[in-house]
């Protein structure tokens, strides 16, 4: 019976209801699409910063976090490797030996972060063999292959089945000197690896830096992101984790970590934003509400309904409207959402680069249902504390001097 | 007349004015702060980027841009010719070389910049950033980045060998560490190297190269003019001559996207503070149809009543947006005097297209976007008074006087 009332109540000012319920409803539907494009910037950086660069986990020498030195590598790796395989909490893991190096072509060299990884399992970590842009990835097998990244390559002009001079200090304070194939070219969107990196085999990079069975960093993927804290604990008395030290990606770069939570509080901002300014249209409609039916509240108050029989009535007509208002923006919403992730949204031409990233001038957008709750929640909250003030006045009022009011 | 009965109209209901002010004023606040963030930012990205990595005019070598090792030749003679275009500005040539740098205990990938000393000095540059040590004085002399120092395991004093590559030579060169310096940023704190112009020369060998030879303003506005004296200027010569908008790409990219984004969402609001605005209208006229039956009965012409409706709108948007440049002004003033801290967010220090950007970011005041948003939002509030005033000019005074509204 009340519903209905509240309902009926509702639809008495049609056109009224109709403003009032668009201007909630794109309020709704711009949050959803600004926050979808939002989410798709930073799934991106974290496909290019956690997935391929950092793991949800790294295993390294304890002196290598600082001063990230050539000498600060663990040995024994191919024993740790095995142990760390064995843990069920580790989903997977690959092993990086890095080699700061000069490259050069015929012509030109440049300074270029190399790094030695196992092919078969870098690529099941990264899935960096759909990265090549050009020739193919690095054989199974250690014979003296290289994949470098386009730009490099680009700059030190060279390409697919040109032979690249690589120079380097081994570990021993000797120059190494090595020449390898050039099998293809990356194009990962990490800044570092397409302008200035490059993989080869781990076992060549051992060969060139004199560092047998050794290794600057195992990194490793949990099941899921929210097991990595405890992951992180049973590792650490993993025997493939000895005499290292063992930290989250957000350890191992709080930058990118702090980066991705700014931008997941800029979508709340966002949000509250949009919302507040939508709850200020609904207070104002729902302050007519109660003033052009002054009258008739008085007169239910005299029939014999009690204060907060008022306060239902109004707060439940505050609740159709805002549950249609909801509606209609998600419907709008999702249409832009559908838009923004099938689509793209081309914000800009040629690539960005943005904290070491780069992005396609064509972004695409995520939805995230928890965002999602978050704005459905947000909205009725919001309306509700609009609603408030007037209902509470409504249900204070004397019923004699609201029969009164014409 | 009109003025004075539409000003009583809109105190007649207090509450119901305030509140739609408030909404005006709220999103014209919130459209202030958010350009004075993104006007500071801009300025800063593009002042960073300037004095790093290019200058207000860049003369460079045609095909720089797809191969960064291309030089100007006889660079001094650009020099002097660039810096004959404004008198009072500063010239400076650079180097960019990549290579490999050694110490003792290691070796790591740099990207070397060789400058002239005192010139890069004054202008603002990593000399700002030193942590310690000295500047650059004698050609042996190399400053590198703080995350460099630590990887490399060396101090002030140490040796350090640069080796790169010129016209197919490998060249090395012996320097030692004379100061540190930290942005912040990891990628440029363990990557960058910076290192005296005649050494970069020596290491290439001949020719008086240079990577740019850029002019560098007082005043950042007189770009345009400085641009058109120097293309003049090298009329015939075989460089390259552009502004830093031409030089620095990605920075002018990224303004642009960012604030493209950032229309987006001020547009939302916008479309949601008109729609707002247009519903209290609405109803305050529907509501006074009863009163408007009164006046055209009593000899009010219908438009008269509908210009009555529109200055109504006028003066709410007027004082709306007149009460939210204030509180704009009001909230954006401490952000323009002492800055939005966002080390928190940011940690120590991040690269944006290449440039370093501080942590602290400085509002602007961007005063002719400023204005545009404040007319527009006036506009908006007028228009959304348009239908209701067209809805109150075509009553019937009967029917009008029978609503009970």
């Amino acid at each position: 019976m009340w519903w209905s009332l509240a309902w009926r109540n509702l639809w008495r000012q049609r056109r009224r209801t109709v403003v009032t319920c668009m201007a909630m409803a794109i309020g709704i539907a711009m949050t959803m699409a600004i926050i979808c494009f939002q989410d798709g910037f930073n799934s991106e950086m974290t496909r290019v910063m956690v997935d391929q660069r950092l793991g949800h986990i790294q295993i390294n020498h304890p002196d290598y976090p600082g001063r990230r030195s050539l000498h600060d590598v663990m040995s024994g790796v191919d024993a740790r490797v095995a142990a760390l395989e064995a843990d069920e909490t580790v989903s997977s893991l690959t092993v990086r030996l890095n080699g700061p190096a000069l490259v050069g072509g015929e012509k030109k060299s440049e300074g270029a972060f190399l790094v030695g990884v196992d092919p078969t399992r870098e690529d099941a970590f990264t899935h960096v063999s759909t990265m090549v842009t050009e020739g193919r990835y690095l054989s199974k097998e250690a014979s003296q292959e290289m994949v470098l990244g386009a730009e490099l390559a680009r700059r030190i002009d060279v390409n697919v089945d040109d032979v690249a001079v690589v120079v380097t200090q081994g570990s021993d304070g000797s120059m190494g000197n090595e020449l390898f194939t050039i099998v293809g070219l990356l194009s990962t969107g990490d800044e570092r690896v397409d302008r200035a990196g490059g993989q080869v085999h781990l076992r060549d990079m051992q060969a060139l830096l004199v560092l047998d069975d050794s290794a600057h960093e195992i990194t490793l993927r949990t099941p899921d992101a929210d097991s990595i804290d405890s992951t992180k604990a049973s590792i650490s008395a993993n025997a493939g984790a000895a005499d290292s030290v063992v930290r989250t990606w957000a350890e191992v770069d709080p930058q990118t970590q702090k980066m991705l939570a700014m931008n997941q509080s800029m979508n709340f901002v966002v949000m509250m934003i949009v919302l507040v300014v939508a709850g200020i249209v609904v207070l104002n409609t729902m302050m007519m509400v109660v003033y052009e039916r002054t009258h008739e509240l008085g007169v239910l108050k005299a029939l014999g309904m009690k204060p907060t029989g008022v306060l239902k009535l109004i707060a439940m007509e505050a609740m159709c409207l805002t549950t249609v208002s909801v509606a209609l923006g998600l419907l709008i919403g999702g249409l832009l959402d559908w838009y923004i992730v099938v689509q793209g949204i081309k914000f800009m031409d040629g690539d960005l680069t943005f904290a070491g990233v780069r992005f396609a001038g064509r972004l695409h957008g995520l939805v995230d249902p928890v965002m999602l709750l978050n704005i459905v929640v947000s909205s009725y909250v919001i309306a509700m504390v609009a609603a408030g003030w007037p209902a509470w006045r409504a249900s204070r009022m004397l019923p004699t001097e609201a029969m009164r009011e014409v | 007349m009109l003025l004075r009965m539409a000003f009583r109209n809109l105190f007649r209901n207090k509450r119901r004015t305030l509140i739609t002010m408030t909404a005006i004023a709220v999103g014209m606040a919130l459209i202030n702060v958010t350009i004075t963030i993104q006007h500071g930012s801009y300025t800063d990205l593009i002042n960073r980027g300037v004095s790093s990595i290019a200058g207000h005019v860049v003369v460079r070598s045609p095909g720089f841009l797809d191969d960064p090792e291309l030089r100007v030749t006889d660079s001094a003679a650009h020099a002097k010719r660039l810096a004959s275009v404004a008198p009072d500005a500063v010239v400076q040539r650079r180097i960019m070389l990549g290579g490999l740098l050694s110490s003792t205990s290691g070796s790591a990938a740099v990207q070397s910049v060789a400058v002239e000393p005192e010139i890069s000095r004054d202008i603002g540059s990593m000399y700002d950033e030193m942590v310690s040590g000295d500047w650059l004085e004698t050609d042996r002399d190399i400053i590198i980045g703080a995350r460099l120092a630590e990887t490399l395991d060396v101090k002030e004093g140490d040796k350090l060998v640069f080796m790169g590559q010129s016209g197919g030579e490998m060249t090395s060169r012996l320097f030692r560490l004379k100061g540190v310096f930290k942005t912040g940023a990891a990628d440029v704190d363990g990557f960058m190297v910076v290192m005296p112009f005649a050494a970069g020369q020596e290491i290439l060998g001949g020719n008086d190269l240079a990577t740019m030879v850029t002019l560098h303003l007082d005043d950042a506005a007189a770009w345009p003019a400085a641009v058109d004296a120097a293309q003049t200027a090298f009329d015939g010569t075989d460089v390259d001559v552009l502004s830093w908008k031409g030089a620095l790409p990605d920075v002018d990219a990224f303004i642009t996207a960012d604030r493209s984004i950032g229309q987006g969402m001020l547009f939302a609001l916008f479309i949601i503070v008109s729609m707002g605005v247009f519903n209290t209208f609405l109803m305050s006229v529907l509501e006074r149809t009863r009163e408007f039956g009164v006046l055209q009965s009593i000899g009010m012409k219908p438009n008269q009543i509908a210009k009555l409706v529109l200055v109504e709108g006028a003066l709410l948007g007027f004082f709306g947006v007149c009460m939210g440049s204030l509180l704009g002004v009001g909230l954006s003033y401490p952000i323009v005097v002492s800055g939005l801290d966002f080390s928190e967010s940011m940690g120590e220090g991040m690269s944006n297209a290449g440039v370093v950007m501080s942590t602290i970011v400085y509002g602007a005041w961007d005063i002719p976007r400023m204005v545009v948003f404040a007319f527009a939002c006036f506009v908006v509030t007028f228009l959304a008074a348009i239908w209701p005033a067209w809805k109150v000019s075509r009553l019937e005074p009967v029917k009008a006087l029978r609503n009970q509204g």
